[in-house]
Parts: C-alpha cells; structure tokens; sequence
C-alpha cells in the first residue's frame, strides 16, 4: 500500500501530464464530431436522394463496427490509401467518425419531438426559417438532445483511452509507461482507474446540473 | 491496390477467429446478465447496504473506461495468483462493465411490474426469493427484452478490446495477420466485415427471441 | 341460515389499519362461518379493500387480532399474554389458507393459464408437476377453461382471465376465498359468467368473503352483508333486510344513490 502510494507521488506529473491530454482529446474530439454530426444532420435532410443514402450506408457501417476496429482501420490500413496521420491524428478522426453518426441520431430525435406547430405558429408571426432554427428549434431541441449528448460525451471521454494502443500520450499512455518502471500493474492501474472514475464522474454530475439548469421551464410548468 | 488473394487469404482465419468472439461475447452476456440481475435486486430488495453496494458498482462501471477495467481485471488475476487468463480476464471485465448496463435496464423492468403480481404470488403462500426467481426476475427479463439484446450487441462490440490482452478473437487475429504481410487494407477490410455480419445475426436472433417471448408479455 | 350456532371459522376482533396518519380500516369486528358467503359493500374508499388484505396479512392490521378457525394470525402470543410477530415463514403457511382474487387478475403474464394455477402447488406446496397439472386441469375445467389451457393470459379475454385466477385461488385448496371487487375490472358483458363462476361456488358451500358493488348478485348469493363507510363497518344484516330496510341512514344514502330506490332484483 505505502509503495503503490509512493508510485503515484513519483509518477504524479507524469499521469497528470496524461490527464492532460486525456482532456484535450475529450474536448476537441467532442467538438469534433459534433461539428460533424450537424453535417450528416443536415446532409440526412438533404432533398438529394443519393446524398441520403450515402449518409444512411455510413451510419449503419458505423453502428455495426467496433471503435477498436475502426482505429486499427484508420491507423493501419490508412496508409494504403495515401492516407498517413500521426497517432494523434488517427485518434481525432476515429472518435469522430465513430462518435458523429450518434450524435446525429440524438439532434434528429430532438428536432423530431419538437410539435410542428410549434414550427408553424413561428412561421405564423412572420419568422423566416432561419429565425424558427435559431429562436425555436434550437433552444428546445438542445435540451432534448442533452441526455443522450451527454451520454455520448462520457461514452468519447472513456474511449480515449483506447488511443493508448496507438500511442497517443494520454492517460493510459502513460500508465503503461509507468507500470513499466514499477513492476505493480494491478496497484497502479487500480489507481488510474480510480483517477479516471473521480474526472468523469464529475463531469457527469457538472452536466446533470447543466441539464437541469436548461431544462427548468419544463419543470416550473404545474 | 487492393489484392483480392489476400482478402481471400484472410477469410479462414478470421472466419476461425469468429469462433473465439463468439465464444467471448456469450460468456461476457452471460456475465453481465447475471452481474446486472443481481445489482438490480441489491438495489431494489437488498436494503440500504445492498442499494449502496449496487450504486457504488454502477457508478464505477460506467464511470470509467473499459480498457482500464479490463487491465485492471488481467492483472488482479495476475495478482491473485491466476496469471495469464487472457480469455477470462476479458470474459470478466466485459460481462462485469455490460452488468451494470444490464442492471439499469432491469431495474426499469422491475420498477414497471405491477405490485398486483406480487401480492397475487404472496396471496398463494410464496416466500421473498421465490417471487424474485418465478415472478418478478423472469418478466422483468422479459420486459427488457428489447433493450438487453441491444445491450448484447454492444458486448459483441466491445470484444475487440481482449486483443489487448492477446487473446486470439477476429481483432488480434486481424493484426497478427497484417503485420505478417503489409495486408492492413485486405484483412481489416474482412474483419470489419466479420463484425457486421455477426452483429447482423445478432440483430436477426434477437428479433427472434422478442417475437417468441411476444404472448409471454402482460 | 342460523350462523351463530357454528364455530366462526374467521373471527376479526377490533382490526384497524393506518396509512400515514389516517385510519384507512377502523375498528372492524365480525365473524363468517364455514360455508357462508359475506358480501362487503360500501362505497369506494370506505376500506373494503383495505380489510380484505388484512385478513391474509398482504397488509398486516395495524391493530386487532384475526383469528382463522380458532387460530390468531400473524402474531405469537405466550403463554403469558405477551406477544410477538409470526416469523415470516409460518405468515405465509397461514396466508395460502386462503385464496385471494384481485380485481386486476394478477396472472402472472409469462404463465400459461395452466402453469399460473400449476405454480402455487409446485413451489409452495412441492407437488410433482405430473399430480400439479392434473389439479390444475380440473381446476380450469371446474371454471369452465378446460379448452384454454394452454393460452398465455394476453390471449384471454378478462372474464376468462379472472375465472383463470379463481382457479388458481381455488388450486391450493383454501380454507376461505376472499375475492376483492372481481368484476369490477371487466367489461359489463363478461361479468356474467364470472358472477355464474363465483354463484357455483357458493352453492358447493365454499366460503367466501366478496368484496363487490354487484347488489344483484350481493342480494341472491351472500348470507350476510358487511356495509362499510369510512373504514368502519356501519351495518351488518341478511340481505334481504339490508336491501329492503337498512338500518342506518350512510346504508340508506348509498343505495338510493346506487339503486335510485329499486330494490335490486337476482
């Protein structure tokens, strides 16, 4: 117990250094595939039949693939197509292109719920579409799509990790590197794991809270 | 640039493989469904000891990744004096990571079983386990039918992590392979195929299963 | 019918149930004879319900002592008058000597009509399923589902699902058979052959305790009603003179209101 506590004072900065990028993945992943997910969002809506389709045959294949197996994908076999990213890069695209197709279905589902005539009593004022998109739908469906956004949230945050198997520096990273100094992999993975359970369970709580502040009309309703 | 003779080259081995993914994603289900069985009951019959120790298991599944629950689960058998268990460690840590899933999932179908059904059950003389076991635990199964087989599909996703741990299921296989031959494009090519096909005939059986289970519902 | 001349086979001395801090059941004293049918009317919320699980201890009485053919319920009392709760497993030993039917049914839905009379005998009685299913079969023969037995509850219709649960109440064997309100989840044109199910049993000399708001059947079948208003028992008289001249004005009240005056005809 005293060893694994000294393990961890004198890797500390070096996790930390992990935790770091850990986060600066989570977040830029995040953006990511949120900028991406409005695109297939937008592109599903699309009056082009072909463009639908296409985005529909992306999305099941993604359904269907493990994220794992997307990595080795990209990382791998992505060379063969001319296509030669640094790990770090591999990482961004595999949590996009997995994350992007869920978050889509979470904004559809949102937008789906909002009543039509909603929609239509904008239009009735004298709104424009882009007016009903930004003063209607938007702040309504936000909400709805919260839940299941911040469930994918954590889902991306947890599967970083999976980036330490193409050497992306983050957390897990460095956790092998420091159960290779140490020789104590269950005591120091214990503790990482630790580590990781206090961050994203924060973040969890942070976005309930969230998710209660925007959603509060709906409560104060009788 | 795409060599169909090593895409064909492939096949037998991942086809092999597959065997062993199976195999991993029946166990972790069966592990899981147990896991989430009894945390759903702890939570909701276990008293405020049993409801504490079912939250604590679901917070720390779900609140962190299952990589490291997996190293943390090969190792701890290591560390047990149980070294080298690849399949089981994996086995383990999947089944273990999906019960706390499973548990949400049941404990919804639990919640939405009418009391009427328990007192028709003490009505006739039956004792606290045994409704768990004959009334209460079977249509909540049931009930959460839909959400348990899509439940199964994520473990069968998550199976390609026990490469990790060298165990020789479609991913790992699929990287010996290329790293053999510079065939990266060809055998991910088939493995990706492998998980669609077995999470197709995942999708068919368990639409199966809910169709046969359909009368059973209240 | 001169009841008071057999021994009581359930006696309920002074029950009383609180919910929160209301007296939901207050003070109820009577007593049924083997054989006799009591009907419990009232209007809704007056506690019939209430009582009735208090008899089979679904919710213990918060006070009073029941007692089944002599025996108390619940509670162990020494010989030196104190006393102290049954363990749960000798409660449930005295429970399945009743047999209970609920308003909802409560088939067990992944059953088939068969196995949901079957189970009791199984499990808590340890029957070999070949002996079980031969009960059971004359059960739902005897309810007149001999044809059904194979249908899963969701392919019944509710009368056929209620007299399935009669047949499963009446599977064990009970000693009494409390039926609470067991018609009043069903459409009005299946109540007939659950009532004609239930009339059949009280012409065999089953006793019964029937929580109901059916007066037609209350007036020809019962040998005595129980009328209850706000948790007490207000009224307790033969039929005949409960629905031609009830004595206290809450009975007159509800059975004007019910009846519009009209003596209920069987």
């Amino acid at each position: 117990m005293h060893d694994t506590f000294e393990v961890f004072v004198e890797y500390g900065p070096l996790l930390l250094e992990g935790l770091y990028e850990t986060v600066l993945l989570t977040l830029a992943g995040a953006l990511c595939a949120f900028m991406a997910a409005m695109v297939l969002h937008a592109a599903a809506a699309s009056p082009w039949r072909p463009l639908r389709a296409v985005v529909r045959l992306y999305t099941e294949l993604i359904l269907g693939l493990p994220i794992l197996v997307l990595l080795y994908c990209i990382y791998f076999a992505g060379p063969g197509f001319g296509l030669r990213l640094s790990a770090v890069a591999s990482g961004l695209l595999t949590l996009t292109l997995y994350y992007s197709p869920y978050m889509a279905e979470a904004i559809r589902a949102a937008v789906a719920a909002i009543p039509s005539g909603q929609i239509e009593a904008g239009q009735t004022v004298g709104m424009g579409p882009f007016a009903v998109a930004r003063r209607i739908v938007l702040p309504q469906a936000g909400a709805l799509a919260l839940p299941a956004l911040v469930g994918l949230l954590i889902g991306l945050a947890k599967d970083t990790a999976i980036l330490s198997i193409v050497s992306v520096k983050e957390l897990s990273y460095m956790t092998k590197q420091v159960v290779s100094r140490s020789f104590m992999p269950f005591e120091v993975w214990a503790g990482v794991a630790l580590i990781y359970w206090v961050c994203l369970s924060t973040l969890d709580l942070a976005m309930r809270r969230l998710e209660r502040h925007l959603t509060r009309h709906r409560r104060l309703a009788p | 640039m795409f060599r169909g003779e090593l895409f064909l080259e492939a096949v037998g081995p991942i086809a092999g493989a597959a065997i062993v993914t199976a195999e991993l994603t029946v166990a972790a289900g069966l592990i899981g469904l147990a896991a989430g069985a009894l945390a759903a009951m702890a939570q909701i019959g276990g008293g405020w000891g049993g409801a504490l120790a079912g939250r604590v298991y679901v917070s720390l599944m779900r609140g962190t990744p299952l990589y490291v629950q997996l190293l943390v689960v090969y190792f701890g058998l290591a560390f047990a004096g149980l070294s080298s268990q690849a399949f089981l460690a994996a086995a383990l840590a999947i089944g273990l990571n999906s019960g706390a899933y499973c548990a949400e999932i049941l404990r919804a179908g639990i919640l939405a079983i009418p009391p009427g059904q328990i007192e028709a059950a003490q009505a006739i003389g039956m004792g606290r386990l045994r409704i768990w076991q004959r009334v209460v635990l079977p249509q909540a199964f049931i009930a959460s039918l839909p959400p348990l087989t899509a439940e199964l599909t994520i473990v069968l996703k998550s199976t390609p992590l026990a490469s990790v741990v060298a165990v020789t299921e479609i991913t790992y296989t699929g990287v010996l392979i290329q790293s053999r031959n510079y065939s990266a494009i060809e055998v991910f090519a088939v493995v990706a195929l492998a998980y669609i096909a077995m999470a197709q005939v995942l999708l068919r059986g368990s639409r199966a299963l809910e169709r046969r289970f359909r009368p059973f519902r209240a | 019918m001169n009841e008071r001349a057999a021994p009581p086979l359930i006696r309920a001395e002074g029950i009383s149930k609180m919910f929160g801090d209301r007296w939901v059941v207050d003070r109820v004293s009577f007593q049924v004879a083997r054989g006799e049918v009591a009907c419990v009317l009232g209007p809704s919320g007056s506690g019939k319900s209430t009582m009735l699980r208090c008899l089979n201890w679904l919710a213990p009485p918060t006070e009073g002592a029941i007692y089944l053919a002599g025996e108390r319920l619940g509670v162990l009392e020494a010989a030196d008058g104190t006393t102290r709760p049954l363990p749960a497993k000798l409660v449930r030993q005295q429970r399945a000597r009743f047999g209970m039917v609920f308003q909802q049914f409560n088939l067990w839905p992944h059953r088939t009509a068969l196995q949901n009379v079957m189970e009791g005998l199984v499990i808590v009685r340890g029957e070999p399923k070949a002996q079980a299913r031969d009960k059971a079969a004359a059960m739902l023969a005897r309810v007149g589902l001999a044809a059904r037995q194979d249908a899963y509850p969701s392919q019944l219709s509710g009368g056929q699902q209620q007299r399935v649960a009669i047949a499963r109440a009446l599977a064990m064997e009970p000693e009494i058979l409390l039926f609470d309100e067991p018609t009043s989840a069903l459409d009005p044109e299946l109540v007939g052959e659950v009532l004609a199910v239930m009339k059949d049993l009280a012409e065999r000399h089953v006793t019964m305790i029937v929580v109901t708001h059916e007066m037609g059947f209350a007036a020809e079948v019962a040998d005595r009603i129980l009328f209850m208003d706000e948790g007490r028992l207000v009224e307790e008289a033969p039929p005949a003179r409960f629905f031609s001249a009830p004595a206290s004005p809450r009975a007159r009240q509800f059975l004007e209101r019910l009846l519009g005056g009209r003596p209920p005809v069987a």
